[in-house]
């Protein structure tokens, strides 16, 4: 401690008065962090009431930034953000709510693009798209060309539009079974 | 403290002693604020220029930091894409050993019915969406991987008798994936060498990525995970959470809970000896029935509706019968 010059100015107290103060900031609830959320999934819809078969008013895609309005209920939050291509009314904010697991408090960055620059902390990191992705699944299936095969079926389940649900399909699907909900959300 | 008044040499002497005792109450904050605020406050700090200390040395201070929090659970730090591409892999591993049983009107079916359940689970939505596949397998199985894809194989579709009990199955596996068990599974020390690979000096410096690095230690991960799923199966606790939380999403669902005790009973007497599968990876039907009962007799829900044994009959026959 001395070589980085631990002042000998200072009295016992004030250094007392100081990690009293840090403590007390370790305490403060980060309020600030819920304001703003990211999406977290790659596309996720918005909707009119916070409930599985409400009315769809628009999705967001992946990293989109949006305000908070009301985070009161357990599982939905009502979220404001630009409208998407695609939606309704695209110029303007589209307000509705959203799953809680469809969302994150941390930032995600897209991973294009994206350069780790000066030394970034192990959540940037990983946020910036430096971790696993495309590239190190594409290496990996050139190690195991025996997993070509398992690869291309995912890809075509993945690219097949019937294996995409839509809310309607749900509800439909539900209704039919004569299968009643016991809450939505 | 600078005082007025003072000759040029006492402030230069004040201010530096001042710089280091900045540092140390930046350092001081930055713990107290946690992990999250390390690396703000630091660069907050580094930005004033008043520690008295060059843009390499504050680096190294921020580095010790960072070697400090050396032990990173993937489960705090992972994001949503890089448990897709990680559970894509298992998922290629999966299919490769078993092989997916190629009859739409069954997938299809099963895909729809699984959707619909994870509405009900506390993780609905996940990067790529849910994907269910039957899986050309006598073994009584199924698998759920990160992302998040879900097999069940024929073997277990054949201890279904109804579409409530095959919810029950779909039930415990997204459990799985809500408590995100695989990820659980990857070990911190194998997740803390990933992060610092990605991060490393030498991959800024190259201009480009460590991919030969970062690809082993994928293998490793992967390893973690598909162990927990084919292999040794989740722990003891792990499984009574997904039994737990699977018999609750089925009663959300609007589902007989009751069905998992059936469909446990089922599986009991065709799971005899059998050391593969289900017999080897999981608790005994027995242990897990013996913790789910006191769950259900409070929760049941009633009553047979004939459209839905119908469509789990008939798309379903060709699956759970014979080939």
């Amino acid at each position: 401690m001395r070589g980085l010059g631990f002042p000998r100015i200072w009295g016992r107290a004030v250094w007392a008065s100081l990690a009293v103060v840090c403590v007390a900031i370790s305490f403060v609830p980060r309020a600030h962090a819920q304001k703003e959320m990211s999406v977290q999934v790659r596309s996720s819809p918005v909707r009119e009431k916070p409930k599985v078969l409400a009315k769809v008013l628009g999705k967001l895609s992946y990293g989109t930034r949006v305000k908070v309005l009301d985070a009161g209920n357990r599982a939905w939050l009502k979220v404001q953000a630009p409208s998407e291509p695609g939606t309704a009314t695209p110029k303007k904010m589209l307000a509705g709510w959203m799953r809680l697991s469809a969302l994150t408090k941390k930032k995600l960055r897209l991973r294009a693009g994206a350069s780790v620059g000066a030394l970034a902390s192990a959540d940037e990191v990983a946020l910036a798209g430096k971790g696993f992705d495309e590239e190190v699944e594409r290496v990996y299936r050139r190690k195991n060309r025996n997993l070509d095969r398992a690869f291309a079926r995912l890809d075509q389940l993945e690219r097949d539009p019937s294996s995409k649900v839509e809310p309607q399909a749900v509800a439909d699907f539900l209704r039919v079974g004569g299968v009643n909900p016991r809450e939505e959300s | 403290m600078i005082r007025h008044g003072t000759t040029p040499e006492r402030r230069m002497m004040h201010r530096a002693q001042l710089s280091p005792l900045l540092l140390w109450i930046a350092v001081a904050v930055a713990f107290a604020g946690g992990c999250s605020v390390i690396n703000t406050v630091l660069d907050t700090v580094q930005g004033t220029g008043l520690t008295g200390l060059s843009n390499d040395q504050m680096n190294l201070v921020k580095s010790g930091v960072q070697v400090g929090e050396k032990l990173v659970d993937a489960v705090d730090t992972i994001t949503p894409e890089q448990e897709y591409i990680i559970g894509r892999a298992a998922a290629a591993k999966i299919i490769e050993r078993y092989g997916v049983y190629e009859n739409d009107e069954a997938n299809h079916y099963l895909n729809l019915l699984g959707n619909a359940v994870a509405n009900y689970s506390d993780l609905p939505e996940v990067y790529s969406g849910y994907h269910f596949l039957i899986l050309d397998s006598d073994e009584i199985n199924a698998f759920a991987v990160p992302g998040a894809f879900v097999f069940v194989t024929r073997g277990l579709l054949k201890c279904c008798a109804t579409e409530d009990q095959l919810v029950a199955v779909v039930a415990h596996e997204i459990a799985h994936v809500q408590n995100r068990h695989a990820i659980k599974s990857i070990k911190s020390s194998r997740w803390s060498q990933v992060l610092t690979t990605a991060g490393s000096e030498a991959m800024k410096r190259a201009g480009g990525r460590n991919l030969a690095a970062l690809t082993d230690q994928f293998e490793g991960v992967l390893e973690d995970v598909t162990d927990a799923l084919i292999v040794n199966g989740y722990s003891r606790s792990m499984e009574a959470a997904a039994d737990r939380d699977g018999v609750a999403i089925v009663a959300r669902c609007g589902y007989d809970p009751t069905a998992m005790i059936q469909m446990l009973e089922t599986m009991k007497q065709r799971l005899g000896s059998e050391s593969k599968g289900f017999g080897s990876t999981h608790p005994s039907p027995d242990d897990r029935l013996a913790k789910i009962r006191p769950l259900i007799a409070s929760t049941s829900a009633g009553g047979h509706v004939p459209a839905r044994q119908a469509r789990f009959d008939t798309l379903l026959a060709e699956a759970r019968g014979g080939r």
